[in-house]
């Protein structure tokens, strides 16, 4: 084991012993029944990775080194890892870190066609990726993570883009009606730096996501955006922190959840603006489809402002289908049922769309 | 500038009078203090029971700083005087209260409002009610408004059965406290069909060092009532903590209609953690209208669980921050029944250092249908270091309802200050202009004499905040 994994492993030892696990009084987690579930997925992290992940990335062209982690040394920019309430969980995935890649995007590169990782297991599987998107360079990640079975998979991402470097980042969590997903990204972006992000999950018995994002640089743009269409029981924790440290950088979210059967989801977001980082412009929205009676959603956007000159605000908004508009659809010869799903896919498109408008490669 | 009750200039209840008080509590809270007050009160058992569950409840609960402010670590539950009283029984006439404590209550222009626009008044000194009217026509009616103890002991057929049913022993801490050592607040009954067409008035005046007020405020409004019921409230500054701690609990029947009205001026050393709630029952409508500009710390969260057809709840509500305050207000909607509707409006300034939270909950549990709530919360800051926070949380189960919720947060407008000042208006006239005009439309959801008042006091805030 090199001296970078070794040093992870003894710093998240020393966090694990000196913090408690999430309980109900840890605010991340609102709604997100830590009594069950941070306990189940501790006991599934303490046992660490079993190798049955397959970890494989493709797309790897010209100015672009990709490196298992045991051969890999990260430079400085990827050091500190956060996560959204989950310090201690977060600490026991990276005492087993081991599994994983360094990606590094030189500088001023343009990649041509996205980098695909795809990441699979019926196990256990602790994925830890970093990203180093270099001063400059343009390129787009697409991500699967596919658990299958009763497996579980943790994933941690770092990623780090570089003054004047453009990411484009699509994130697919496939799951399985009994497996479990979990998964923190801390994105840090320099002066003039843009992140396009989306993030979508299907059907796992429990995901809980956790997204921070902190605008280093003036100048800096992040939009954020996740489009899910949960049924069956399946339970979608996310969790999002926009962090804007300087002045002069934005910030754009769009979570939207159309929520079928007996699935649950529970959004809580927060746009943290530090003292002095005027000029921020910063926004969030959470908006929710009910399809059934049994289906449930916790929304909880967040704000904490302290600086004066600045646009920030939220919304969150949840509905049901508008009767007229099916009767309408209906009217024309569509069935009940595939009128419904046209019009919640209809409802999901737009947070998709505005990912894609920018062009697969960050244009 | 003319006397008034809602005429809460910087200084206009900094002042206190020296204590003569017949009943005292002393320091300190035990089971010794609750069975004292209870003693005191000459209140039947099952009163002196239930302030002893409550009492063993809060000691049995934590702060709860995991989620409010870690200032609430600074209150010493020990060095706090939980009851102090004059004794006598509360005077029908200004002229059967004591000499000090009319004298105050003169300063603060409150028999002067009673003349001038009231249907009737009641106003507390430290723990006791020390002047209780209503006009007589109104006392012909069936209308009861009445202080705790003698709601509870007079008219027990009445409030037992409402009473600590809305806000539960357990609700949270404060309810807790409020419940083992309450003392003074209105209990008001409005019997079926009756519409008072005059507000009825609290004032709430702390005017002892260290002491901790905790009136117990219980409305009813019979079938077809409608009422409105404002309060305010003052404090001399001290140098220690002044804890005030109430509970409200409205009951609306089948199509009736309260208004609550709250102007909160505290002196900026005091706690003013407050649980209020309503239950709107078919068809009827609850709605608070809420300021808040004094007290260090306040926390406060107006209530309305919709728990029948049709009912409507309102939140309106003023926030202003001062340096050094932190003002955690909000609202929470519960719907309880099928098309029940709900509206939060919350505005806040933060001046300075000054600290405005937003904080509400929304939920609609399964099976209603057609209920609607809607939230807006504009939040201004009017300096750099000034700071605000908006944390709503909405619970939608199944799909029988639709919730919104926006919330922005702006800054005064340069462009807009300067074409002010272009046109010859100071800069300081500018922002107060501005602002203003960002409260403007729930300044004039309160009634007319208090949205007279609350423009004044607004303007007098922000006085020696402009620079």
């Amino acid at each position: 084991m090199n001296d970078f994994l070794q040093c992870i492993r003894d710093g998240a030892r020393r966090v694990f012993e000196k913090t408690p696990l999430p309980d109900r009084l840890n605010q991340d987690w609102r709604c997100g029944h830590p009594d069950v579930h941070a306990a189940a997925l501790s006991a599934a992290l303490a046992a660490g990775a079993d190798g049955s992940l397959r970890l494989d990335v493709r797309g790897a062209g010209k100015g672009v080194s990709v490196r298992p982690l045991s051969q890999a040394a990260p430079p400085a920019e990827l050091a500190v890892v956060r996560s959204i309430g989950s310090e201690s969980l977060l600490a026991l995935h990276l005492m087993h870190a081991g599994e994983g890649v360094l990606i590094e995007i030189a500088p001023g590169a343009r990649l041509d066609e996205p980098l695909r990782i795809c990441c699979e297991t019926d196990g256990r599987a602790l994925p830890f990726i970093l990203v180093l998107a270099g001063e400059g360079c343009r390129a787009a990640i697409e991500e699967r993570f596919a658990v299958r079975g009763m497996g579980v998979i943790a994933s941690v991402q770092r990623v780090h883009i570089a003054a004047g470097a453009s990411l484009s980042c699509r994130v697919d969590h496939c799951g399985a009606d009994d497996s479990r997903v979990f998964s923190i990204e801390d994105y840090t972006l320099g002066a003039e730096a843009g992140l396009r992000h989306l993030v979508r999950h299907r059907c796992a018995f429990w995901a809980r996501q956790e997204t921070t994002v902190e605008l280093l640089g003036g100048g800096a743009h992040a939009e954020l955006f996740s489009a899910n269409s949960l049924s069956g029981r399946g339970a979608l924790d996310q969790r999002t922190r926009q962090l804007h440290t300087v002045p002069g950088a934005a910030s754009d979210l769009l979570y939207k959840n159309v929520l079928d059967g007996k699935s649950s989801a529970a959004y809580a977001g927060m746009i943290l603006v530090s003292p002095g980082s005027h000029g921020t412009d910063a926004y969030q929205s959470n908006r929710n489809l009910m399809l059934s009676d049994k289906a449930e959603i916790n929304s909880m956007p967040g704000l904490e402002i302290l600086a004066d000159d600045v646009r920030c605000s939220h919304g969150s908004a949840t509905g049901t289908l508008d009767a007229d508009g099916l009767f309408y659809l209906m009217s024309r010869g569509i069935p009940a049922d595939r009128a419904r799903r046209l019009v919640a896919d209809g409802f999901l498109r737009d947070a998709v769309d505005r990912f894609l408008a920018g062009g697969a490669l960050g244009g | 500038m003319e006397d008034s009750a809602f005429n809460f200039g910087a200084s206009k209840g900094n002042f206190s009078y020296p204590e003569r008080h017949k009943y005292d509590a002393g320091q300190g809270l035990g089971s010794g203090t609750v069975d004292y007050i209870s003693e005191v009160k000459g209140e039947k058992e099952w009163i002196r029971r239930f302030r002893h569950k409550a009492l063993k409840r809060f000691f049995g609960m934590p702060l709860p700083v995991h989620w409010a402010s870690k200032r609430l670590e600074a209150l010493d539950f020990q060095k706090i005087r939980y009851y102090l009283a004059h004794g006598e029984r509360p005077g029908r006439t200004w002229d059967e209260v004591p000499e000090e404590v009319k004298r105050t209550f003169e300063r603060l222009g409150v028999p002067e409002q009673e003349r001038a626009y009231l249907a009737g008044v009641d106003a507390q000194y430290d723990s006791e009610t020390a002047y209780n009217n209503m006009k007589d026509e109104l006392r012909r009616q069936g209308v009861i408004f009445v202080n705790s103890t003698e709601g509870l002991m007079n008219h027990e057929e009445i409030f037992r059965a409402w009473f600590g049913r809305v806000v539960p022993v357990g609700d949270n801490k404060f309810a807790a406290l409020n419940s083992a050592v309450f003392s003074g607040g209105s209990f008001i009954y409005v019997p079926k069909g009756v519409k008072l067409e005059r507000p009825l008035q609290a004032y709430f005046r702390i005017n002892s060092e260290s002491f901790g007020q905790f009136e117990r405020t219980l409305i009813i409004a019979d079938e077809g009532a409608e009422l409105m019921y404002m309060e305010g409230c003052t404090a001399p500054q001290f140098e220690t903590s002044t804890l005030h701690s109430a509970v409200v609990e409205l009951v609306a029947l089948k199509g009736a209609r309260i208004q609550y009205v709250t102007v909160q001026n505290w002196a900026p050393n005091v706690f003013n953690l407050v649980t209020k709630r309503g239950w709107a029952h078919e068809e009827a409508e609850i709605r608070w209208i809420d300021c808040n500009i004094g007290s260090g710390l306040t926390m406060k969260y107006p209530g309305v669980v919709l728990k029948g057809r049709r009912a409507r709840g309102e939140v309106i509500s003023i926030a202003i921050a001062r340096d050094g305050q932190h003002q955690d207000t909000g609202a929470k909607m519960i719907h309880a029944a099928d098309e029940t509707t709900s509206n939060i409006v919350s505005k806040s300034i933060s001046i300075g250092t000054g600290r405005a939270s937003y904080r509400g909950q929304v939920v609609m549990p399964r099976r209603f249908r057609g209920c609607r709530n809607n939230t807006e919360c504009d939040a201004l800051l009017l300096h750099a270091d000034s700071r605000t926070d908006t944390y709503p949380a909405i619970t939608v189960k199944g799909d029988g309802g639709s919730v919104q919720h926006e919330a922005t947060v702006s800054r005064l407008s340069e462009e807009m200050l300067f074409y002010l000042q272009q046109r010859g208006v100071s800069r300081a006239a500018a922002v107060s202009l501005a602002v203003n005009g960002f409260v403007n439309d729930l300044v004039n959801e309160f009634p007319m004499e208090y949205s007279v008042e609350l423009r004044r006091l607004i303007n007098l805030e922000m006085e020696d905040s402009v620079g």
